[in-house]
Order: structure tokens, then C-alpha cells, then sequence
């Protein structure tokens, strides 16, 4: 599991962004000024508004355009000029883009998708290596976007997936560091933590196994808060003043940027009265965080399904969200090969992210630079993207469990595809839609009316309507009453009208409660 | 009500269902080239109108004329005496004029290279600052020293300075006037609006010394014309298809015709009779500028900056003279200057059927929408079909997907769904988008001499392209493509193109309905594995409405109306000069039809002709054999 055999997977993703940013050097700035790509939270101009403030000892939050973590100010200011050696920025977001998608790789390797410590996918043998998992997140175009973007939310998705793999791989201490930090550059990851802490729980060392769940959890919140407060102290002791808490986290909290962006937040808070306004930002995050509950109780088994599923459900309802969002949660979805068939709208969902990703910007364009437009072309897009993604991670949900439902109950819901007699001719080979199959000597259908067997054979199965009527009448006799029909029969008669051909039949059954076999309880 | 539920669920597992989607998609073409027909007639199209209350277009009395014909006359000497002189000294004799008007002065230089050619100029340009203004907000009055057939616009510039000097005895104006006097009328005037807006790449577009505030409208004056006019052409295309807000157009049609007794004509349509034959006419020919995008006047420059701008060309022989003309301007501007906000009320989408009939965007749209979804359903169509087993109900090939399906083949009454391998025809799509890059480069980087032989190999080149690429995926992959493949195939690069079609139809309809028509064979584009004619037969056809084969025909009718078309020669001076235009449009004016074509539309063709060429059948005979 070393750099050996993805070097040059890596090495190559580094080549087309670095000829990507040599080719065309006018693309990063077209795509920082993008609102697809850039957000008022993590926009990369914005952070050069702050860092200048910054390195001339003003508050970087007093122009009100900054509104990111105190703490990327040090890092960037480290690096050379961003505007006059513009390759040591991009350098450090390649990097990050390889780190996250080492992280997918290591996640991918391990397994964790399908066999999780309290479930084993019956298709756990489909599942892409990390290999192909990371070359699909590297060579993704939204990534690719991201990247070139330069915003600051490429160090929270790669702060998650570390998160993701320390867990997986028994650190929950470190896992736990790694989710503080992406918390602290872009809160909304702190709805992460249940799945996480159970992620984790599952898969500690056996060593240390010896603790129950609620004792863990203490630890690992623990952990979280120390380490987001120390984060805040050193913030505090950078900026001098609690000003930062108000001007990123309050941001988004409060929604006071309003400037267009690919969810939906934006243009009903523009439409709203300011009376509701608090209102219903207490119901939208509400909403966001109601998912967290209900999804880590529904499938404790797989923690990492969880993650997934919540990734993607932020990515649509965030408060800022960009396409740097839907890159991670594309990136994480392959992990989930395995479930893949038993998706069943997946052309639906591609086609129609594919399609608003192209009209979503020649709307923009049609509203802000044509003027032909207004602001209605680009958000009915929006909802196009949103239903998109929704579509994609309500079917993903769906295949998790039933995933998991047919490992309960392995019989059921198998879907006959073909059979066919074995090679050496001596068994019959069925084989099912969800490519499992089964031998046997003999294949008996009951398969009903629209029997799959009987159209394989040739002659699909119908439903003949015969020219008579039927009624039935149950009625409850006690022993004395039954006593002249049993006298024509014990168990059954029939008997037909000469005259009318009228048909009659009756049956006798002897209940427990009425023959005294009945026992005490 | 279950009854109702399981005869849909029945009609769902029902194979004829699979048969309806060509038919449904022929049904959309048809449609959708009717409804463009039908557009014409009176029902669907409406009379226009002034939609914003502050232009009150020829309101206003008009007092240009007079004494100031002695003055034209007298600038128009002074132009005359600069006629053959150098850009700069055509700039220093303005510059000295203008100043003597009390302007102030800017001159810009600038150096476009395109096709191994250079554009290089100065532009001059005389800022009038509003009596009553701010300096916020400006109209831009354009003369082209020449005009974009290359003539000498004499009266024009000469027009231009008269007006100036008008303009500034009134103290009415509440918005700055900006007259720009480029040497020509395709780069300068680009060069000058590119720098206005600060979108100008410094390193070969100077900056503007002086500038004004926010452009609310621009006319330019192209006329070259000697004696008296019957009426104005309406000049009113931009770059890339985009089109001035209506409400101009109708305010100089007003003014035109109400106030002046003056005619006023678009699209070249002298003599239009308002009958459905003159109103296609003006239609198709709005949409084939449209379509092609390109600069038609100095006006175009301005409009993707969203400056509203027309050019007035005076036209035919009647009793109008510049002082008409000048009056029509001046009136024009008067409007103009009412404005309280930017021109937003009227459509911005429309096609102009005859100067005051017009179709807006909700009736054309569903036209260009219905051929760019014929696709999109095919491509769900591939997609289903790719799914069903080997679809051999419709298609006559057997050996396919997996070895032992005999049984299935027999049933096509219940398909199971069948894993589909996507990988390969996935990859064969996006390479085949990718190479669109090449020809892209090529026909923007060549020398102008260069461009037609160029070309011409790449035609004969581009006809043994999709052989060659069919044979090369069979030799290299572990066997030949399936019919499965064959399908998706078909299906990604459909949806491709429906989906970049109807994205397109958002910016310039008229493209993408010519693109998408020219694409239709497409849609109905399947392999033949065992009619080798008809196989032929069908790429034949796609040949026929290839991008290359598409541009040598409009090349050749553009010759032939030009009167260029009688031998070889000509023909190739004017691909050539179309070639030559499509680079200086890529380069100067940012068209983005060359990208249209290499990039959308030709890799959709090559699939297309991959598809036909497939022979998922008798390949793997001929490797068994």
C-alpha cells in the first residue's frame, strides 16, 4: 500500500493540472471569478483580500470580504506572492489534491465499503480498487475545476478523508484531530462526527477493545473539542480578537453573503422578509443536521455508507455550496462499487447533472453578462443541479439497504435472469439479475402467472379467464352442528345442480379451538 | 384503477415500446422545422412596440440642418483631403479638427495577429462631456474611417463631426456622447470597446487614455453612399448572435418612419412586401447571420458587452439627404438620452420577420428545444436498448454480450437487464471530443495561404477517418466493439449533443437549429452488420452533411452568389477568405462558432460514421474464419 504503484497515477494528475495552469494562465483566474467554483467562504480572491490586510497588520475581517479561517492567513502568507509566483500556490493545491486522493486510495484498499466490522455485502468481490477510485476522483472535471479554482475548500475535503482513513485504520485520536480541523475551516463537518466516532469505534486496534460505545464517544468528542479549542486559541492569538467567530462561522450561520451560488439558500433568503428570516434559518440547518441522526441510527452497520450519504447531502444543502462539494462526494460514491446494479436511476441522475452543469453557466451568462436573462434562468438550474444530486443520493441510500436487506434475508428479492444446463450437462445453472447464481439437478418454477422461467422457455406464462363465478362462505359450527355434514363426509363433499349446473363444495376443518386441543397458554 | 396499473405495467415490459422512440424522434425534427415555417404567418408573430415609456421616440422637434449642411460640406473637404493619407496622419488632421469642436481627444493604439496576418491601427475617439451629466453614463456615436466592405466612409466621418460640433451647442444632453473614429471597422472598433470595459489584453491593445462612464447605446454611421437616399438599412447583428434590445430597433424604425418619411429595411430585404415569401426570407437570412456570428458592422463589437448598438447604412435612390440622415441620429440620440435606466424592457431574444413584425423567444425556442431533444430521446433510447440483452429484436445481429445466451435471444418478450460495459465506448467519445482540439488548433493557427490546401486534405483526410479509427478500435481492443458498445456509443454522443445543443439554443438559437438540422442523419445513424450497401449507403449520407462537406458547399454558394464560383481559383480564394474570416472572428471578436464546430459537432459526426461502420456481426465470423 505504498506510493509505489500509484506514482504514476499521481505524477500524471500533477502533469495536466500543472500543463492545465502553464496552457492556459488565464483559466485559474476565469475560474476563481466562477460562482460555481468559488463561494464567499472559501473563495481564493477573497483570501488574497484577507492576506493582504493581513501582512499590513489590519484585521483581515474589517473589509468584510474575508470570511475564512484565521489560520490559512499564516500558511498562505508563507508562500511567495500568489499574483508574481502564482506556481508555488498552485504546487501546494496539487499536493492537496494528491493527499486527498491517497486518502481515497488507502480508504478504497481497505475495504471498509463493502465489509464493515458488522456487515459483509454479498457483492463485496465488485467493488474498484483504490487505484481506480483515486484516478476517478483525480481526473474528475469538477476536481479538476476545483483544483485550478485554487478555493479553500480543497484542505476541508482533504482534512475529511484523512479523518475517514486514521478511523479505518484504528487511529481515532488522529481521525478525530483530522475532523476538528476541517470543522474549523468550514464548520459544517462537525455534523460528521456520530458516524465518524462509530467509523472509528468499529475499527480500533483489537488491542484496546475493551471499552464500551458511550465511554468512546466521551473520549473522542473530548478529543474534538480540545483540539477545536486550541484551534480557536491560536486563531485568537493571531487576529487579537474573537472577530473571526462572527465573520466565518457567523457567515454561515446567518447567510449575510448572499451572493449567487449553486444551492439553494441564496435566492429564497433574497425573496425572504426579514421577519422569517431567522426563522427559517433555524429550519434550514435544522434540516441539514436532522439527516445525521436518523442515517447513523438506520445503517450503524456501515459507518462509511453514512459518511457518503451525508457528503453528498451536503453538497446539496449547504449553505454555500460549490462544485468542490459535489468532487468529494463523486469522489467517495465509487467506493460503493459494489451496490452499483442494484441502482436504478443512474442515467436519469448523470444525465441530468451533465446537463445542468452546461446550462448552468449559459444561464449565468445570460442573466449577468447578456443581461437577457435574470436571476430566475440560473436558480431553476440550480434546482435542476440539486434534483440531480438528490436523485443520485436518495438511489445510492436505496442500494445500501437494499444491499443489506438481501444479506438478512438471502433468499428473497432474487430476480431470475437466464439458466442454462452446466457445461458437463449434468446440473442446471440459474443464474439471477444481481449475478449470483445457483446449481442444481432439477429447476422447478413457481415463479406465478408472468413466469421469467416459462418466457425463457419459449412460451410466456398468461392468465386465462375462466366463464365462471366463484363465492366462499366461512362460518364457524359448533360440534352438534356439524355433526349431519360430517355424516356425508369428514373432510370435504361437492356436489352439482342437475338443472342449473350449479357447482357446491364445502370443507370441514377442525380448529384448536373447537376440538379442545387448545393448550393452556 | 389496478386494472389501469398493470396494463401500464404491461405496456412497460411491452418491445413494441422500444420501436416508438424513432418515430417519436423523426416526429420532433418534423415538428420543429415546421414550426420555424409556420413563423412567418400572423398568428405567431407580433407587431412591435415600444416597450420602455422614457425612450418617446420622435417626440421630440429635431434641429439639425440648416446652416450646418455648409458645415458638413466643410468637413467633408477636410475628410477628403486626408482620404490617402497614413493612419496616424488621418489621426493627427482629426485630433486637430475635434479640438477645434473643443472635445477632448483619446487615440488608442492596437495589433491583432490572426492567420499570420496583422491588424494594426489607432483609433481616435473625442469624448463630449454632458452639460447636465455625471459623467456616468455615455452614447457612443461610431464612423469607421472605412466601412466592413473596405469603402472609404466619407460622408460618414464627415457626418460624424458635424454632429459633434451640434452637439455641443445643446446643453440638453444628460449622458456623455463619445464619437470613436476607427480606421476600420472589424478590429479598431473592437480593440476600442475590448479597452473601454478593461477586458483588453495589454499586451497588444492599449489602454484608453480618457474614458467616460457606462455605454447606454451605440450607433455607428456607415455611409459611404454618394447623393440622396431613399432610406436606412438596419443594421443590428452582434458578435455571436447576439442581438440589440428590440426597443432600439424599434425607436429608429419609428423615428425613420414617422418622423423623417424616411424607409428603413433589415437584412437586406430592399423592397420587403410584408407577404410570407419576403418575411421567410428576412427570417432565414437573420438567422444565418445569427448562426454564423460574426461582426456585420462596427456596431457588432459592442454588443456582447451588452451595449445595445445598431449601424444605420443609407440605402437606394430617393430625396433624403445627410441632413436626414443626420436628423435621424440626432433623434435617435435625443431618445437614447431619456433613458432613466439601460435598455431592459423589451426582448432580447427575437427574430425580425420585417421592420415592425417580429416572433420572440417563447415561439421560436420550442423549434431549435424539439431537434435538440430528438437526440436526447434516442440517446435514453441506446441507453435502454444497451440495457435489454442484445436488443435482437430489432436489430438483426446475434452473437453478441455474452457466450451462453442463446435462451435470451429467443425471448425478447421480458428483457433482463444486462450489465453494460461502458468503459470503452465512454472513452471513444470523450477521445474523439478531445480530437476536435486538433482541427480547432490547426484552422486558428495556419497562415492565411495556407488555410485552403489545408483544409481541403483535411476534408479528404476527415473521409478516411472513421474507417480508420473503426479498424484501429478493433485491432487494439481485445475484440471488435459489440452491438452493446455500439449502442452506448451512440448514446453518449447523442446525449453530448443534446445536451451542448440545448444549452446552445439559450445563447444563439439560429446555431443551434442549423447544427442540430445538419446532425439529424445522426440520430438515426445504427450499425448494418449484413447490408453492406446500405451500411455505405448511410455513411455516404453522413459524408454528404459532414462539418467539412458543410463548409465546402457554403463556401461554394457563398462564392456563387458573389459571382466567384465560375472556376477552381475562385473557389479557392473564397474558402480561403471564409477560412481566414473564422480565424480573425476566433482571434478578434472572440467567435465561439469555430468551437462549435470542431468541438460539438464534428466529433457527434465522428461517432456517427463509428456507428454505421460497425459490424458487430461479421467481425467476429471473419476472426473465427
Amino acid at each position: 500500500m505504498g506510493f509505489q504503484d500509484t506514482a504514476g497515477l499521481y505524477s500524471a494528475a500533477a502533469a495536466l493540472r500543472l500543463a492545465l495552469f502553464t496552457f492556459f494562465p488565464a483559466l485559474p483566474d476565469l475560474l476563481t471569478s466562477r460562482v460555481e467554483v468559488s463561494t464567499p467562504v472559501t473563495s481564493f480572491k477573497r483570501l488574497q483580500e484577507g492576506l493582504f490586510l493581513y501582512n499590513h497588520n489590519v484585521s483581515p475581517y474589517d473589509g468584510g470580504v474575508y470570511h475564512q479561517a484565521p489560520l490559512l492567513l499564516p500558511l498562505f502568507s508563507l508562500l511567495p506572492d500568489a499574483s508574481t509566483y502564482p506556481f508555488f500556490t498552485y504546487l501546494l493545491y496539487i499536493l492537496v489534491d494528491i493527499a486527498s486522493a491517497h486518502a481515497l486510495y488507502k480508504i478504497a484498499e481497505s475495504g471498509e465499503a463493502a465489509t464493515s466490522k458488522l456487515f459483509t455485502s454479498a457483492r463485496k468481490d465488485r467493488q474498484w480498487s483504490g487505484y481506480v477510485v483515486a484516478a476517478i476522483f483525480l481526473f474528475n472535471p469538477f476536481t479538476i475545476a476545483t483544483c485550478l479554482g485554487r478555493p479553500t475548500s480543497v484542505f476541508t475535503t482533504c482534512a475529511i478523508l484523512h479523518a475517514i482513513v486514521k478511523a479505518i485504520s484504528g487511529n481515532p485520536l488522529t481521525s478525530m484531530l483530522a475532523l476538528s480541523f476541517a470543522a474549523y475551516l468550514s464548520m459544517y463537518p462537525i455534523i460528521l462526527l456520530p458516524p465518524l466516532i462509530l467509523l472509528a469505534y468499529d475499527r480500533q486496534h483489537p488491542s484496546n477493545k475493551t471499552i464500551s460505545l458511550l465511554p468512546f464517544a466521551g473520549i473522542t468528542v473530548l478529543t474534538v473539542a480540545t483540539s477545536l479549542s486550541t484551534l480557536f486559541a491560536i486563531s485568537y492569538l493571531l487576529t487579537g480578537s474573537w472577530e473571526f467567530f462572527s465573520s466565518t462561522y457567523g457567515i454561515q450561520l446567518t447567510l449575510t453573503d448572499l451572493t449567487p451560488n449553486v444551492g439553494l439558500w441564496w435566492y429564497f433568503f433574497i425573496e425572504m422578509f426579514d421577519s422569517f428570516r431567522s426563522f427559517f434559518l433555524g429550519v434550514f440547518w435544522l434540516h441539514l443536521s436532522s439527516y445525521m441522526g436518523g442515517l447513523s441510527i438506520r445503517i450503524r452497520s456501515q459507518p462509511l455508507a453514512t459518511i457518503t450519504i451525508l457528503l453528498s447531502i451536503f453538497s446539496i444543502f449547504k449553505p454555500y455550496p460549490s462544485i468542490a462539494d459535489i468532487s468529494l462526494s463523486l469522489a467517495v460514491v465509487p467506493l460503493f462499487r459494489h451496490v452499483f446494479p442494484l441502482m436504478r436511476y443512474t442515467f436519469f441522475a448523470a444525465s441530468t447533472i451533465l446537463y445542468s452543469a452546461f446550462l448552468g453557466p449559459a444561464f449565468y451568462y445570460l442573466w449577468i453578462y447578456a443581461g437577457s436573462g435574470n436571476a430566475n434562468f440560473f436558480y431553476a438550474i440550480t434546482l435542476v443541479w440539486s434534483l440531480g444530486q438528490s436523485l443520485l443520493v436518495s438511489d445510492l441510500t436505496f442500494a445500501v439497504l437494499r444491499d443489506e436487506w438481501e444479506v438478512e434475508r438471502p433468499e428473497m428479492g432474487k430476480l431470475l435472469s437466464f439458466f442454462t444446463p452446466t457445461v458437463d450437462g449434468d446440473e442446471i445453472m440459474a443464474r439471477f439479475v444481481d449475478d449470483t447464481e445457483a446449481r442444481g439437478s432439477v429447476l422447478i418454477a413457481a415463479d406465478g402467472s408472468s413466469s421469467m422461467t416459462l418466457s425463457l422457455l419459449g412460451e410466456p406464462g398468461t392468465l386465462y379467464a375462466l366463464p365462471a363465478r366463484f363465492m366462499g362462505v366461512t362460518a364457524v359450527l359448533s360440534e352438534d352442528e356439524m355433526k349431519p355434514l360430517r355424516s356425508i363426509n369428514p373432510l370435504f363433499s361437492q356436489g352439482a345442480h342437475p338443472g342449473t349446473g350449479y357447482f357446491m363444495w364445502f370443507s370441514v376443518l377442525s380448529t384448536a379451538e373447537t376440538n379442545g386441543s387448545l393448550g393452556p397458554g | 384503477m389496478p386494472r389501469l396499473l398493470s396494463t401500464i405495467l404491461t405496456l412497460r415490459r411491452d418491445p413494441r415500446l422500444l420501436k416508438l422512440p424513432p418515430y417519436l424522434s423523426l416526429l420532433c425534427i418534423v415538428v420543429g422545422v415546421v414550426w420555424l415555417l409556420l413563423l412567418p404567418l400572423d398568428d405567431y408573430s407580433r407587431r412591435t412596440y415600444i416597450s420602455e415609456n422614457a425612450l418617446l421616440p420622435g417626440q421630440v422637434h429635431t434641429y439639425f440642418g440648416g446652416s450646418d449642411q455648409n458645415v458638413f460640406r466643410a468637413y467633408r473637404h477636410e475628410v477628403d483631403a486626408l482620404k490617402d493619407k497614413t493612419n496616424i496622419e488621418i489621426n493627427d488632421g482629426l485630433e486637430t479638427i475635434i479640438k477645434g469642436i473643443g472635445l477632448k481627444v483619446g487615440r488608442q493604439n492596437y495589433t491583432y495577429h490572426s492567420a499570420g496576418n496583422t491588424y494594426a491601427g489607432e483609433n481616435a475617439y473625442a469624448i463630449l462631456h454632458a452639460p447636465r451629466g455625471d459623467a456616468t453614463e455615455a452614447i457612443v456615436l461610431v464612423t469607421a474611417w472605412k466601412n466592413v466592405k473596405g469603402e472609404f466612409n466619407r460622408n460618414g466621418v464627415a457626418l460624424a463631426l458635424t454632429l459633434a460640433r451640434y452637439f455641443k451647442r445643446w446643453s440638453l444632453w444628460s449622458k456623455d456622447i463619445i464619437l470613436v473614429i476607427p480606421p476600420d471597422s472589424r478590429a479598431g472598433i473592437q480593440a476600442w470597446v475590448d479597452a473601454y470595459h478593461d477586458a483588453h489584453d495589454s499586451s497588444n491593445v492599449a489602454s484608453l487614455p480618457i474614458k467616460s462612464g457606462l455605454l447606454q447605446g451605440a450607433v455607428a454611421v456607415d455611409y459611404p453612399h454618394e447623393g440622396r437616399f431613399e432610406g436606412v438599412h438596419i443594421v443590428y447583428d452582434g458578435v455571436n448572435g447576439q442581438l440589440p434590445n428590440l426597443d432600439l430597433i424599434n425607436s429608429i424604425n419609428n423615428i425613420a418612419n414617422g418622423q423623417m418619411g424616411m424607409h428603413s429595411f433589415i437584412q437586406e430585404r430592399f423592397g420587403h412586401s410584408d407577404k410570407y415569401n419576403d418575411r421567410l426570407k428576412t427570417m432565414l437570412r437573420g438567422m444565418m447571420n445569427q448562426g454564423l456570428g460574426h461582426a456585420v458592422g462596427p456596431h457588432s463589437s459592442f454588443i456582447p458587452y451588452h451595449v445595445d448598438a445598431v449601424t444605420l447604412q443609407p440605402v437606394g435612390n430617393g430625396w433624403h439627404d445627410e441632413m436626414g440622415l443626420g436628423r435621424l441620429v440626432e433623434g435617435t440620440f435625443r431618445s437614447l438620452n431619456n433613458l432613466l435606466e439601460h435598455l431592459h424592457q423589451s426582448f432580447f431574444f427575437y427574430l425580425l420577420i420585417h421592420k415592425d413584425r417580429f416572433v420572440s423567444i417563447g415561439t421560436y425556442l420550442p423549434s431549435a428545444m424539439l431537434v435538440a431533444v430528438n437526440f436526447t430521446i434516442m440517446a435514453i433510447l441506446m441507453w435502454v436498448k444497451s440495457g435489454s440483452g442484445d436488443g435482437s429484436s430489432a436489430v438483426t445481429g446475434t452473437e453478441t454480450v455474452g457466450g451462453k445466451k442463446e435462451v435470451v435471444t429467443a425471448t425478447p418478450s421480458a428483457p433482463p437487464t444486462a450489465e453494460r460495459e461502458l468503459y470503452l465506448p465512454l472513452g471513444i467519445v470523450i477521445a474523439c471530443h478531445f480530437l476536435g482540439a486538433l482541427p480547432l488548433f490547426i484552422f486558428n493557427h495556419t497562415p492565411s495561404h495556407l488555410l485552403a490546401p489545408f483544409f481541403l486534405v483535411f476534408s479528404i483526410f476527415n473521409v478516411t477517418l472513421p474507417p480508420l479509427i473503426s479498424n484501429l478500435v478493433n485491432l487494439t481492443a481485445t475484440r471488435p466493439l459489440t452491438l452493446q458498445q455500439l449502442y452506448l456509443l451512440k448514446s453518449f454522443s447523442l446525449l453530448l449533443l443534446g445536451m451542448f445543443l440545448s444549452s446552445l439554443a439559450t445563447l444563439n438559437f439560429s446555431l443551434a437549429f442549423l447544427v442540430g438540422l445538419v446532425s439529424t442523419p445522426l440520430s438515426f445513424a445504427r450499425p448494418w452488420p449484413n447490408h453492406a450497401v446500405v451500411r455505405y449507403a448511410y455513411a455516404a449520407l453522413l459524408h454528404i452533411v459532414s462539418p467539412a462537406a458543410v463548409v465546402l458547399a457554403g463556401t461554394a454558394a457563398y462564392a456563387s452568389t458573389m459571382g466567384l464560383g465560375e472556376n477552381g481559383s475562385g473557389l479557392l480564394d473564397t474558402l480561403e477568405y471564409v477560412l481566414s474570416e473564422a480565424a480573425f472572428g476566433w482571434d478578434v471578436w472572440g467567435l465561439y462558432i469555430p468551437l462549435v464546430v470542431w468541438c460539438v459537432w464534428w466529433p457527434a459526426w465522428l461517432v456517427g460514421s463509428l456507428v454505421v461502420l460497425g459490424q458487430p456481426g461479421t467481425k467476429t465470423k471473419m476472426k473465427s474464419a
